[in-house]
């Protein structure tokens, strides 16, 4: 019978007030702190603000992106100080000699470090309400304070849930932050230190960052998953990374019982995850340092299959014996070696990998009959297409890409495909592998693809809804302005279009090796118009928000180079009003 | 009662407790004596619910320990290096005890500041480390603990609190029948408190009975024979030094059996001297390999 079923639960088994009010007392400078800095962040510039519009943006503009940042700041602040006494031989003799157990230690100590978070967050939104509730409502600063604050709890649950597992792992104070840190980051740290690897050595690698490798690392993925889709009011996003807090609290709860005291100091504190850290320590060391050597002492050339094994077998090398005196707390690190050439090997695999083509994996063309849509792109030129014959074209330019697959570090070719099965396959390789028929094959077909995109932007003028416009005058940029919707329109419709009609102006998407092309010391109005285009077939391969198509303007082109010398001259007249665009 | 049943404990490669066995009647005042690094402090770790055991059983009342709260509220445990929550006065102390011990008795803490004058707002980080084990021994005793369980106790205290405490001590002993056990280096001091020994040595149990049975097992012996004369065969020597004529002897047994065999030999001069709980440890560690050598500098 073990000690578990030996034991009574009682009420302190699960929460005790004593220790939770005694963690809050002990510790407000974290939670007036956190205070200090929510209210700086929300109520304090909304009760400067003028417009309902501004105290939007300040809740779910810097209200969220500064959310963030703090809860996962405060986070493993408020998990270092209330799980810190789980790090010194003293504290853990006195703490675990009282009446208690250990789950109980555990929640109270979790629910001091929760409260800690919540209490700010709360005083803060309450604080915002009544600041934002002059400039915009109060039924519309509820919404908005309501709203922050339910962002606010959810990511505090998610960052603290997340630091109370860490706190777990490990038993040094030092090393507890180090791990938070690193398990927030590290597997796409790690996914991007191995691409950076097979990027310089495997030919046809495009260097992807798989979704999974974001999604194991929360803080990348939060951070990319509100920038990159504005989830303001996706709550179901929001409450999936509050579960995967809990989750995170009950784990730290089944090795809270487990937990050793004499781990005390420790960096590893679970005896079973001691391999396994020095497994991911080495090959993260083993991965940097070899980078870092390779990008210092080879100059960035790319395919140096010999020296980049060695840095990696020596890299493993230092890591190992780190790790091992992290472990050991010692600098003897007795046998621990002997275990090593297992990942010495490894190491030389992966290189052996790209020296041998990745088993097949550069020179792999899907047919034809597989491929749903394919994509390549080269400069400035990108284009995507499901006719099955530029498809083949596509596939025939990859075939002479791949088998010859030059390994030259320079400019490169990305070809991806959408396969009918769902999957995607992406490769890159160098412009230098084709021949010189396979160069000017890409080139007339991607001018024509770019002539047709061109085409199809100059008949959808409405589009455009904005331009940029610098003057290069006597070797030097003089000005530069920005034309409003009307205003870019007028030039589009009036200038540009008769005047490519005439032969005198032509989009610069140029070739790169054409002469010329990067511009001479002729006086021009570099004009860059914007298209919106999101979801729009036929405008490229990079299907983002925008399409921008620039235009090098000389005294040639007539109309154009009228309007905007025009333009500039009522620029002039204007530039010191408040509004940049006229 | 303490029972400490084959208790085993190893830190990575090191076996700190092999076997580990004592008894710790109630109401008695145990002394755990044994060389460093024998695992006196691992065990008190066991019995404090700090540590899990890896195999055996610490009990308390005849339930075990670890993880359970309704018996580590019957025991107040002082460490050699006693522990406060950084920037806590006497006063924050006080108040966490009361929360966290049913038993802690308010009225005892205030009466107790006559025998322990510190100052209750002062951090207790300032004081000395005599005045925070003096903290220390108040907290303990209000919280009028059944086991009261102490690691060096008396390091840092000056010879007058010394005597109070262990007649504080003394005084729960007897009046509530608090069990003591005490771990420390001092002999001479455990030699006048305590009324049972264990000496414990690699993780084992050396030897366990009460100090007098203890005492009474281990005589010194002083004799001068006649020319010619050998000692009796069966004596069990311990130790054995010799100055002119004079041998000294360590001998097991008990003092009645040994003067009868010493007599029957007829020795110019013999005299059985008792023996101190210093003289008593050393003696017993000699015969494990544990003797006190001559150091060459």
């Amino acid at each position: 019978m073990n000690w578990e079923v030996r034991t009574m639960r009682s009420g302190m088994s699960f929460f005790n007030k004593t220790i939770y009010l005694n963690c809050l007392r002990r510790f407000w400078p974290v939670w007036a702190g956190l205070t200090l800095c929510l209210v700086l962040m929300l109520p304090l510039p909304a009760m400067n603000m003028r417009y309902a519009s501004d105290v939007e943006t300040l809740f779910l503009g810097v209200g969220s992106y500064g959310g963030i940042v703090f809860a996962f700041g405060f986070s493993i602040t408020a998990a270092m100080t209330v799980y810190g006494w789980m790090y010194q031989t003293r504290s853990t003799g006195f703490t675990a000699a009282l009446p208690l157990r250990r789950e109980g230690m555990l929640l109270s100590t979790a629910a001091a470090g929760c409260t800690m978070l919540a209490l700010p967050g709360v005083i803060a939104a309450l604080l915002g309400l009544l600041a934002a509730g002059g400039v915009c409502g109060f039924s519309a600063a509820a919404a908005l304070a309501g709203g922050w604050l339910g962002r606010w709890l959810l990511l505090a649950l998610c960052f603290f849930g997340f630091a109370t597992l860490c706190a777990q792992l490990t038993g040094a104070i030092w090393v507890l932050p180090a791990v938070y840190v690193l398990l927030n980051v590290g597997v796409a740290v790690i996914w991007y230190l191995i691409a950076n690897v097979l990027e310089l050595l495997l030919p046809g690698y495009a260097g992807e960052v798989p979704r999974l490798a974001l999604t194991l690392s929360p803080v990348v993925r939060i951070f990319m998953f509100y920038w990159a889709e504005s989830p303001f009011e996706d709550w179901a996003g929001l409450s999936g990374y509050a579960a995967f807090g809990v989750l995170c609290l009950v784990l730290s709860l089944l090795l809270a019982r487990r937990r050793r005291m004499e781990s005390a100091t420790d960096t590893v504190a679970v005896s079973w995850l001691k391999p396994v850290f020095r497994w991911v320590f080495s090959i993260g060391f083993a991965l940097c340092f070899a980078n870092f050597l390779y990008l210092i002492l080879m100059d960035g050339e790319a395919y140096r299959y010999v020296p980049m094994a060695f840095f990696l077998v020596l890299g493993g090398l230092l890591g190992w014996i780190i790790a091992e005196m992290l472990v050991r707390k010692s600098y003897k690190i007795g046998s621990a070696l002997k275990t090593f050439p297992i990942l010495a090997v490894l190491l030389i695999a992966l290189v052996a990998f790209c020296a041998f083509g990745g088993l097949g994996y550069t020179g792999r063309v899907p047919d034809a009959e597989s491929v749903k849509s394919a994509a390549i792109s080269f400069y400035s030129y990108s284009c995507v297409t499901d006719d099955p014959a530029e498809i083949a074209t596509i596939g025939e330019l990859h075939r002479e890409l791949a088998d010859a697959s030059v390994k030259e570090d320079g400019m490169d070719i990305f070809i991806t495909y959408t396969l009918k099965n769902g999957g995607t396959l992406r490769r890159r390789y160098a412009y230098a592998s084709l021949s010189e028929e396979g160069k000017a094959e890409l080139r007339q077909f991607l001018e024509r693809q770019e002539g047709e995109a061109i085409s199809l932007w100059l008949s959808e003028p409405d589009r455009t809804i904005h331009a940029g416009v610098s003057e290069y005058k006597n070797g030097d940029y003089t000005r530069s302005f920005e034309l409003g919707e009307e205003r870019c329109r007028d030039i589009l419709r009036y200038g540009v279009l008769p005047d490519m009609a005439a032969g005198t102006l032509r989009a610069v998407s140029g070739w790169p090796f054409d002469p010329g092309y990067a511009g001479d010391e002729e006086d021009c109005f570099y004009l860059e118009f914007e298209t919106w285009v999101k979801g729009e077939a036929g405008y490229g391969y990079n299907r983002s928000e925008y399409d921008v198509q620039s235009f090098r303007v000389t005294p040639a082109a007539e109309n154009t180079w009228a309007m905007l010398e025009k333009a500039a001259e009522e620029w002039e007249a204007v530039k010191d009003s408040y509004s940049p665009e006229y | 009662m303490i029972e400490i049943i084959d208790l085993y404990k190893k830190f990575g490669d090191f076996s700190a407790l092999n076997g580990l066995s004592l008894t710790v009647p109630k109401g008695s005042v145990y002394g755990l004596v044994g060389p460093n690094g024998a695992g006196k402090t691992t065990a008190i770790r066991h019995l404090t619910g700090v540590y899990r055991p890896d195999g055996g059983k610490v009990l308390v009342d005849g339930e075990p320990v670890y993880e359970n709260p309704g018996v580590k509220e019957k025991i107040a445990y002082i460490p050699d290096e006693v522990y406060f929550f950084p920037q806590a006065t006497m006063r924050d102390m006080a108040a966490f005890y009361r929360g966290m011990y049913p038993g802690f008795d308010s009225e005892l803490y205030q009466r107790l500041a006559g025998a322990f004058p510190l100052e209750e707002k002062t951090p207790l980080k300032r004081f000395s480390r005599g005045m925070q084990k003096q903290a220390a021994f108040r907290l303990a005793v209000s919280l009028r603990p059944e086991v009261l369980v102490l690691d060096e106790p008396v390091d840092g205290l000056d010879p007058v609190m010394r005597r109070q405490i262990w007649g504080l001590l003394l005084s729960e002993v007897a009046e509530r029948g608090m069990t003591v056990l005490v771990s420390s280096h001092n002999l001479r001091e455990l030699e006048d408190v305590c009324d049972h020994v264990g000496i414990i040595h690699e993780g084992k149990t050396l030897i366990e009975r009460s100090l007098s049975e203890l005492q009474d097992n281990m005589v010194k012996v002083q004799l001068v024979l006649p020319e010619g004369t050998a000692l009796p065969p069966d004596l069990d020597i311990l130790h054995e030094s010799r100055v002119g004529q004079v041998r000294t002897l360590i001998l097991r047994g008990s003092s009645g059996e040994l003067s009868a065999k010493i007599a029957a030999v007829g020795p110019l001069f013999f005299d059985l001297l008792p023996l101190t709980l210093e003289e008593i440890f050393i003696y017993e560690l000699g015969g494990e390999d544990y003797a006190v050598r001559d150091v060459l500098l």
